[in-house]
């Protein structure tokens, strides 16, 4: 390959090798390169999205270590774990596995399992041993996301179970929980998945869970009640206890039921508010309908008369007491105590549902009130239980009671009342007296002289048979002769029987051989 | 009497019924009144006698005979024809109708008869020693229907038995009941006197 006589050429000659093999030289660093920059490009885009999490605590979290899961599948590792700028929160970096950008959307939620101990149940056991582990929940929205915000504790109910969640009003919290069990029928449906304290600090707002398919038996007619525990009340209906499971005496629970005498409503919509109302009791009491406040006065003692007794009318609950007081008059100085009670006057027969529309509801209330106080319908204390003393109002008919008229200006309305049990005692005496003095004492004692005599003419007879008895068993009589004659018989026959076993004691043998020897 | 009748057969009947065997035939005795008229005059009242007791030992059919103290004999073949209670409430009230001179001696039970003196007998000692005597302790009492005045006597009679065997014994003992029977009539006849 070399020419010397041609320098130029020479040159030419020798710049062209070494070009030749300078390349020659680089193709396997460049192959090299290209394979890595190769490598490189596809594992920067084979890797899964980087995500960035956010948490209060970093307990539990170790770079390069907690892996996040799903549903038990390993999707992702903590890279690294620094405190946000302001200190205040840890920002925790993930690499996700490659393809599950569509995992990470809005409403997809974080936390970090921990092992957790409550009353209704105990989970997260695992990580005991395992260590921490970053939980995931996938959400079902189409924005895509890479920085989260991580949930201090697990969520009760994953957004993968079907079901409903409602929204229950509480007075108080009682014994209730994130997860305290929800039953229906003593079935566990749902759990309680939050509790807030409202705005004003006057009530709660608590977030429940209905699982399908039980989500569809709450409509908006349903009661939920608190079921916490054992609940025992003694009260003029006697001595009532309720509990729900055994789990919720310890824990205590909600339980709910839908009235079943209601027309069936359509299921509930999610995040329907209910009151969440003490007991079942509670819970039941139908919800009044167009109550209506009226005041009894009562001359007698209503020890045992308690906000809450019931009102009944024949044993029909009609309302409830609402206020007792005490009241004394300035000029007679009479005491006396008007009790508040609140009755809905429906319930005494008066069907809302069967009146023509637009009817004049109150005037129609206020005619059936009037008609039945016409015909003697009072209210009247009775002791509904005798160990607790306690008191109830009823409504009964007294046909006897004074005529009143009802004064439909006052406010509230005063019905007539008639005394208890015991305050008729005094009027009860006085009726019996009445009816002993119009007792014809006269006419009886004729009669009793009548009687007097006809026992005489009885007398006279009676002594006439005992005059004959006597005359037959007189030792002349036929019947003493018959009788002596038969005592002898008897007695001789007893004589010749003794006789007869003397004789065979003292000669056994005279019965095979005769009487031996002869006479002398 | 019919009882009487069947008392004494029904062990004569259960014996030939049971027994193969043949027996001696039994003798049988009885006692008879003995008694003379007094010779008083007849006493115009009713007389009822019995009951009669007689000691157990001899309240039997068989003759009872003392053959040594303290010892008696039974004998089979030697038997009184009637219950001796009988027989001498019978012996006594046929005495006194002879002693008395009137008929109207009952013996008790008698049905519609109103004696005017009931004579119980108590005989406490009816002894039959065989070749030698007959003796008979009686304690009688005699009360009268009428006011219920009572008199009490007591009658030991001994009678010797005139010749052997037992012919002679139920002869002796009719002769002790005579003076039973005697003395019995003297205190109704002494009542008799002593009453209205």
């Amino acid at each position: 390959m070399a020419d010397p006589p041609t320098p130029p050429a020479v040159q030419s000659r020798s710049v062209s090798p070494r070009k030749t093999r300078l390349s020659l030289v680089w193709i396997v660093p460049i192959i090299a390169a290209i394979a890595g920059i190769w490598i490189t490009a596809t594992r920067i885009l084979g890797e899964g999205p980087k995500i960035e999490l956010e948490f209060k605590t970093a307990d539990g979290l170790e770079a390069g270590k907690t892996k996040i899961q799903f549903n038990g599948v390993e999707v992702g590792t903590i890279t690294t774990v620094r405190l946000s700028q302001d200190h205040q929160r840890v920002i925790a970096m993930a690499q996700m596995a490659p393809k599950t950008e569509d995992f990470l959307v809005e409403d997809t939620h974080f936390w970090v399992v921990r092992p957790r101990v409550s009353g209704a149940s105990v989970t997260g056991l695992s990580t005991l041993i395992s260590g921490a582990y970053v939980g995931m929940e996938i959400g079902s929205s189409k924005k895509s996301r890479r920085s989260f915000v991580g949930l201090e504790t697990e969520p009760i109910v994953t957004t993968d179970v079907p079901g409903r969640y409602f929204v229950l009003k509480a007075h108080d919290l009682g014994s209730l929980d994130r997860g305290t069990p929800l039953y229906f029928r003593r079935l566990q449906v749902g759990q309680v998945v939050s509790y807030d304290l409202d705005e004003g600090g006057k009530s709660l707002t608590i977030k429940v869970f209905v699982k399908a398919p039980y989500d569809q038996y709450v409509n908006p007619d349903t009661r939920f009640w608190e079921a916490s525990g054992i609940d025992l009340s003694l009260s003029a209906s006697g001595l009532d206890v309720q509990t729900q499971s055994i789990l919720s005496i310890l824990v205590g629970g909600i339980a709910f039921e839908t009235p079943a005498s209601d027309p069936v409503l359509p299921p509930a919509d999610a995040n329907t508010t209910f009151q969440l109302f003490d007991n079942r009791a509670a819970a039941f009491m139908p919800a009044a309908r167009n109550p209506q406040d009226f005041v009894l006065v009562f001359k007698e003692s209503v020890r045992g008369l308690e906000p809450g007794a019931p009102v009944e009318f024949r044993g029909i609950r009609l309302g409830q007491v609402v206020d007792v007081t005490a009241q004394v008059d300035a000029k007679t100085f009479e005491f006396s105590s008007p009790v508040t009670v609140r009755l809905e006057a429906e319930r005494l027969g008066l069907q809302v549902r069967d009146l023509p529309p637009g009817a004049d509801l109150p005037a129609l209330r206020r005619q059936l009130i009037d008609s039945l106080v016409a015909h003697g319908v009072r209210a009247q204390l009775r002791s509904g239980n005798l160990l607790t003393g306690s008191l109830f109002v009823t409504f009964d008919f007294f046909p006897d009671a004074p005529k009143t008229q009802i004064d439909w200006s006052q406010h509230p309305v005063r019905l007539p009342t008639v005394p208890g049990q015991f305050e008729g005692l005094e009027q009860r005496v006085n009726s019996i007296v009445k009816k002993l003095d119009s007792v014809d004492f006269k006419g009886i004692s004729d009669d009793l002289q009548k009687a007097i005599e006809d026992l005489d003419k009885t007398l006279v007879s009676a002594r006439d048979t005992l005059d004959s008895a006597d005359r037959l068993v007189q030792p002349d009589s036929e019947l003493g002769v018959e009788l002596g004659a038969t005592l002898q018989e008897v007695s001789r026959a007893a004589r010749s029987l003794r006789v007869l076993t003397d004789y065979l004691e003292r000669h056994p043998e005279s019965l095979i051989r005769g009487k031996e020897g002869g006479p002398k | 009497m019919r009882g009487c009748r069947i008392g004494s057969w029904l062990p004569a009947v259960l014996l030939a019924a049971v027994g193969c065997g043949t027996s001696a035939p039994a003798r049988f005795y009885t006692l008879d009144a003995t008694a003379t008229p007094s010779g008083g005059p007849a006493l115009a009242a009713s007389v009822l006698v019995g009951p009669v007791t007689i000691p157990s030992s001899v309240d039997r059919p068989q003759f009872v005979a003392a053959i040594a103290p303290n010892r008696v004999d039974i004998d089979d073949f030697n038997r009184w024809a009637a219950p001796l209670e009988d027989s001498i409430a019978r012996v006594v009230a046929d005495d006194l109708t002879t002693l008395l001179g009137t008929p109207d001696v009952a013996v008790a039970p008698m049905a519609n008869f109103e004696p005017t003196y009931r004579v119980t007998i108590d005989v406490q000692r009816f002894e039959s020693i065989p070749g030698e005597a007959a003796r008979i302790d009686a304690l009688w009492t005699l009360r009268a229907t009428a006011d219920g005045a009572k008199r009490t006597g007591r009658t030991v009679a001994r009678e010797s038995v005139q010749g052997e065997g037992f012919d002679a014994l139920a002869g002796a003992h009719s002769r002790a009941l005579a003076r039973l029977s005697v003395d019995i009539a003297a205190a109704i006849r002494a009542a008799a006197d002593a009453g209205p």
